[in-house]
């Protein structure tokens, strides 16, 4: 559970400071602070680490307002996670069939919702999920995108690349990085493959 | 006082025409100025001619963060002091969420208010400043994330922070360079987008004592350019170059005037998260109240944020139970971080109605009242962007700009005290209205100072107050009522002294509605005092509403009602009136009773932001969000003081 660990140090560490700028005389009482969405923080360091990954929800917004990507559900918490998971699963198949026999790509998605990594790891014509890292593997292309957005390509009612060209996806690595990426994967989850 | 002499500008004109007319000269010889006066008819013909008195109320913000603050980074804002100033003054920037924004209309003026602790930190790191790679520690954060390890980064600067091993080098402090500069590059945004008559970027910032988790932030505004600004850093909290004491902020402010002859003053949080410390008085950091605490705070805290995006802070309903107004936009759970619970008792000292109150009764013990501020509405975003509008809100944080998700989720999270706040309780407010007679700095500036501003929690309305001594009803029947105001009475921030003889005080107010906004439901009038017997008492007198309703039997007007169609998100304007005006009489004055005065306008129900993102999104809000509002305006009061 290195994710767990890692969020849980963001989290701490960031509720500390936000609103508390004082940290460094004020010691134990800041680490009392309660803010405890460290989600939200995690995700906004995210917007420095990874420039303007946050447009992501601007894009989701618009998607969502104008009908394009359903509502999100209320509730959230455990059926949430596994649920997710089972889309992650999905999507992994997604990959494998249509890698048609060419070497895969090893990426990293984070869904910024739950602030949630998965590794998608290619070998042999294989794609296993390790879902819930703690984050991406030095030198891995990282494709950041939200829950609704990957259950839609999962479900074969979104492509990958019109999802890239609706701003619902961002890809962070070495622009031959990108192209592949885009290359093999602009007609996953498209429910007619040209 | 109104003056009503020829205008100088036409008399300039005449004779200079006279100069240049051989004939006039040889006829009659050339008018001297004051003859021309004398000649011509006063008034005017145009009735608003060489007015000298604050025509337009301009509205703007008094306390915006950007990302350099550092809270504002960490939630992932982008938007520096320029973005901010661009949208303000009316362009279309992207959020930090990759969204187009822009406001309905421009606002008049700006102040960004940044954490005056470890400003710029953020920006300078992720940018890879000089000041940052020339430290060890600093070149390997910035490797970090360039080489993809951001987070790792991120959690490395949280810890040195919190266990104060952050390299003393890479320490945004007043003195060090990366300081200097992070300041000067707010100074420069300023100075940039600064354009008088048309805009005006004031030099600020915000000094933030927190300790404990309870919120006594104060904003400070300079009235000076940047050649004035510049000469000094902010004041900040961490010791030993600052201090959590406000009496230590007002000293700095006192230096700062000394050395450079500029003038700055100061705009204290909105207190409802300070846990009951923000309106002493008994003591304040252990030190008893006494006349010199008065009259510094009176000095230096001319204005106090009466409502912002963490609530609004008139009046608690506990307070004012028979105030029907009062329960709006409450946040009464805790401290600002959750830490601490709220207490019933706390809350005397944390809210405007109650301030004034017991800044009556301070007077009398200590002989000033350092309670005697004026008030503005602004937001305390984090995202750079002073959208406060219901259907154009852009949240406090970053991660509460729009989204389907904002409307559930939650914003403070303490199980160990309780304190839970959710996204939705966040509010669209709010904003500074100023009656200047210009947008410059120095205008609005002067009119800050001496209080003739008005708080609104969102909306654009018109609002006058004024009071005095001889106001009567056929004042508010004149189309100019400000001409009246000014000339028989005070505006709002205003003192009315001794009472003469057999005479209680009038009020001639107004208000116009928001001309994109909604209906007006009435003018209020809230009177607070100190009785003969030492006790404080509030009472809301209703003196001006729409339609015809008449009071009940308790001396109340009934609702206005609503239009609100919250699925849709829409309401009409076909109840409430567009304008309010009339003269009140104050039926139950004392000569003898120190008071206060201040107006309150409220609109009539409209749509909440809440109700528009579930409409735009078609998201369902959780149970108890509320889906609509009664936007207001709060007045600066005029207050009563006796002879003796």
């Amino acid at each position: 559970m290195g994710k767990h660990r890692n969020a849980t140090a963001i989290g701490r560490a960031t509720r500390i400071f936000v609103f508390s700028i004082l940290i460094v005389w004020s010691g134990p009482r800041a680490v009392a602070c309660g803010y405890h969405d460290n989600v939200s923080l995690a995700r906004g360091l995210l917007n420095w680490t990874y420039p303007d990954a946050l447009h992501v929800v601007g894009a989701i917004s618009t998607a969502v307002a104008e009908r394009r990507l359903a509502a999100p559900a209320t509730v959230r918490g455990g059926l949430g996670y596994y649920g997710t998971v089972r889309v992650l699963d999905r999507h992994a198949e997604q990959l494998r069939m249509s890698s048609s026999g060419m070497p895969g790509l090893t990426f990293s998605l984070l869904l910024i919702e739950p602030m949630l990594w998965t590794r998608f790891v290619s070998e042999g014509g294989d794609v296993r999920p390790q879902v819930h890292v703690s984050g991406p593997n030095a030198g891995d292309l990282v494709v950041i995108s939200g829950e609704d957005v990957i259950r839609e390509i999962a479900h074969d009612r979104l492509s990958f690349g019109e999802a890239y060209r609706q701003g619902l996806i961002r890809l962070y690595g070495t622009e031959e990085q990108v192209r592949l990426f885009l290359t093999r994967h602009d007609q996953v989850g498209s429910a007619h493959p040209e | 006082m109104m003056r009503m002499s020829l205008p100088q500008s036409v008399a300039a004109g005449l004779i200079a025409a006279a100069l240049i007319s051989p004939a006039f000269a040889q006829d009659v010889g050339a008018p001297t100025k004051e003859q021309l006066q004398q000649a011509l008819p006063k008034p005017a013909y145009s009735p608003y001619a060489d007015r000298d008195f604050p025509t337009r109320p301009f509205f703007g913000e008094t306390h915006l963060h950007t990302s350099f603050s550092m809270d504002a980074g960490a939630f992932g804002a982008r938007l520096g002091p320029k973005d901010a100033y661009r949208f303000a003054r009316g362009e279309q920037v992207i959020s930090s969420t990759g969204q187009p924004a822009k406001l309905s209309r421009p606002l008049d003026f700006l102040v960004v208010t940044d954490h005056s602790d470890n400003m710029g930190f953020f920006p300078d790191l992720f940018a890879g400043k000089p000041e940052i790679l020339a430290d060890p520690t600093g070149r390997k954060w910035y490797d970090l994330i360039q080489s993809g390890k951001g987070e790792e980064a991120a959690v490395d600067i949280i810890v040195a922070f919190s266990h104060a091993t952050f390299p003393k080098d890479l320490m945004y402090f007043p003195g060090t360079r990366a300081y200097r500069s992070a300041w000067q590059e707010t100074i420069a945004a300023a100075e940039q987008y600064n354009e008088p008559g048309r805009f005006t970027a004031f030099i600020g910032y915000e000094w933030t004592s927190n300790t404990g988790g309870n919120n006594l932030h104060r904003n400070v505004i300079f009235r000076d350019n940047g050649d004035k600004a510049s000469q000094v850093q902010p004041f900040t909290v961490y010791p030993p170059y600052g201090s959590d004491n406000p009496a230590e902020l007002w000293k700095w402010m006192d230096a700062y005037e000394q050395k450079t002859g500029g003038s700055v003053l100061a705009i204290a949080h909105n207190g409802n998260l300070s846990n009951g410390l923000m309106f002493p008085v008994v003591e304040a950091f252990g030190k008893r109240l006494d006349r010199e605490y008065a009259e510094l705070r009176a000095k230096w805290e001319r204005l106090y944020e009466t409502t912002q995006t963490k609530g609004t802070g008139e009046a608690h309903p506990s307070l004012s139970p028979n105030d029907e107004f009062a329960a709006f936009e409450i946040w009464d759970k805790g401290n600002l971080d959750g830490s601490v619970a709220k207490k019933k008792e706390m809350l005397e000292f944390e809210y405007t109605r109650s301030a004034y109150k017991n800044g009556l009764k301070l007077e009398r013990q200590l002989g000033a009242n350092p309670y005697k501020f004026g008030l503005v509405g602004s937001s305390d975003a984090h995202t750079g962007l002073t959208a406060m509008e219901e259907d154009n809100f852009f949240g406090k944080t970053v991660p509460q700009e729009p989204s389907p998700r904002r409307i559930s989720g939650v914003f403070i999270n303490n199980p160990a005290t309780g304190v839970k706040i959710m996204d939705w309780e966040v509010g669209a407010s709010g904003y500074a209205a100023v009656w200047a007679k210009e947008n410059t700095r120095a205008s609005l500036w002067d009119a800050m100072q001496r209080k003739e501003t008005y708080a609104t929690t969102g909306p654009r309305m018109i609002v006058r107050f004024f009071g005095g001594w001889d106001f009567a009803a056929q004042d508010a029947t004149n189309r100019l009522p400000a001409q009246i105001g000014y000339t028989k009475g005070v505006p709002m921030g205003g003192d009315l002294r001794a009472a003469p003889q057999g005479k209680s005080p009038t009020f001639l107010v107004a208000a116009l509605k928001d001309p994109i906004g909604a209906n007006l439901d009435r003018y209020q009038i809230i009177k607070g005092w100190l009785d003969r017997n030492g006790n404080l008492q509030e009472k809301i007198y209703d003196v001006a509403w729409s339609g015809d309703r008449k009071p009940g039997s308790d001396g109340k007007i009934p609702s206005v009602g609503s239009t609100v169609d919250i699925a849709n998100a829409t309401w009409t304007n076909t109840i409430g009136a567009p304008e309010l005006i009339t003269v009140w009489r104050d039926p139950d004055f004392d000569p003898g009773q120190p008071a206060f005065y201040y107006g309150r306008v409220i609109e009539i129900p409209t749509p909440r932001w809440t109700a528009y993102d579930a409409k735009r999104y078609g998201v369902t809000p959780l149970p108890g969000t509320t889906m609509t509002v009664t936007e207001r305006a709060y007045t600066s009061p005029v207050w009563y003081t006796p002879a003796n």
